[in-house]
């Protein structure tokens, strides 16, 4: 490997063999081998991009529920119920006691009106219901509109 | 003249030294093998759903309880369980450490009724509120 890092520097050899004048070993190799692993670091974190996540609560047990329910006189929070299965093998998505209609189009729709109807208050709950049959990509495209439309919450049944 | 051949890695014999360039490319090989490897074995080879929205939480100092859940494995700090195991090793890590956050690292091709047992042992466990990662659009590119 020709010396490896190091070169033959001494002053005879600069006489004799044509080396360089300088003395002590040669970083450069270093220097290049650093600024090569630096600029694949951050290609690398660019190239994985970030992860990052979003917030869900958990819904909490029926029974809880059900003790909650005792009314104290405190207005009870307002909760939407979106509910998430599968037709003919794509996720459909409707809320209690509608039809239930494609998941885009129904996020298509629900980004548009959620605004409006929540009027800036962003205290609203929306609870996600999927069924066992439904992709995690299809609760998390509903999770994220939620958060899109201004559901300050979104809990997982 | 001589100092500036070598500066340009060109020998006094007019052939191009290309042992830098072989160091480089050896580093870069056993470096590339090297971090493919960690980012496998840190991030479980799961394929996280995109979003455009999200929040880079801070760990706060501790680390989160993180939950893998794949095709058929689940993974809680990178160490497989049984998934009837997962309510109690979550129940006593958090009796261990009250206020711990979970976050949920879910293949986006599983469906619910993978994650849906790791949830409901959340739950049962006294977990509100979970943190459910996803990969930022774009961030890949």
């Amino acid at each position: 490997m020709n010396g490896g890092g190091f070169r033959n520097r001494s002053p005879l050899a600069a006489q004799g063999g044509g080396h360089g004048l300088g003395f002590g070993p040669n970083l450069t190799p270093m220097v290049d081998v650093v600024m090569v692993i630096l600029i694949f670091f951050m290609a690398a974190a660019s190239f994985l991009g970030p992860e990052w996540f979003l917030r869900a609560g958990l819904a909490p047990a029926p029974a809880q529920d059900q003790a909650a329910s005792d009314w104290s006189g405190a207005l009870p929070e307002v909760r939407l119920r979106v509910t998430l299965d599968l037709q003919n093998d794509r996720p459909v998505a409707s809320f209690e006691g509608a039809d239930p209609r494609p998941l885009d189009e129904f996020l298509t729709t629900f980004r548009s009106a959620a605004p409006g109807l929540l009027a800036g208050d962003r205290g609203r709950t929306l609870t996600i219901a999927p069924t066992d049959r439904v992709s995690w990509d299809a609760v998390i495209l509903l999770h994220e509109a939620a958060l899109e439309a201004g559901f300050g919450r979104v809990v997982l049944e | 003249m001589r100092a500036g051949w070598h500066a340009r890695g060109v020998s006094e014999e007019g052939r191009v030294n290309v042992t830098p360039l072989i160091d480089v490319v050896m580093c870069l090989i056993v470096f590339y093998l090297m971090v493919g490897h960690l980012v496998l074995q840190r991030r479980g080879e799961i394929d996280l759903a995109e979003t455009r929205i999200g929040e880079s939480l801070p760990s706060e100092g501790v680390d989160p309880l993180t939950i893998s859940v794949n095709a058929d494995t689940i993974e809680i700090d990178g160490v497989e369980l049984d998934p009837q195991r997962v309510g109690s090793v979550v129940a006593g890590r958090l009796a261990r450490e009250p206020g711990l956050g979970v976050r949920v690292r879910a293949d986006r091709a599983v469906t619910y009724s993978a994650v849906s047992p790791v949830l409901s042992a959340l739950r049962d466990a006294g977990v509100g509120h979970v943190e459910l990662a996803t990969r930022q659009i774009g961030g890949g590119e």
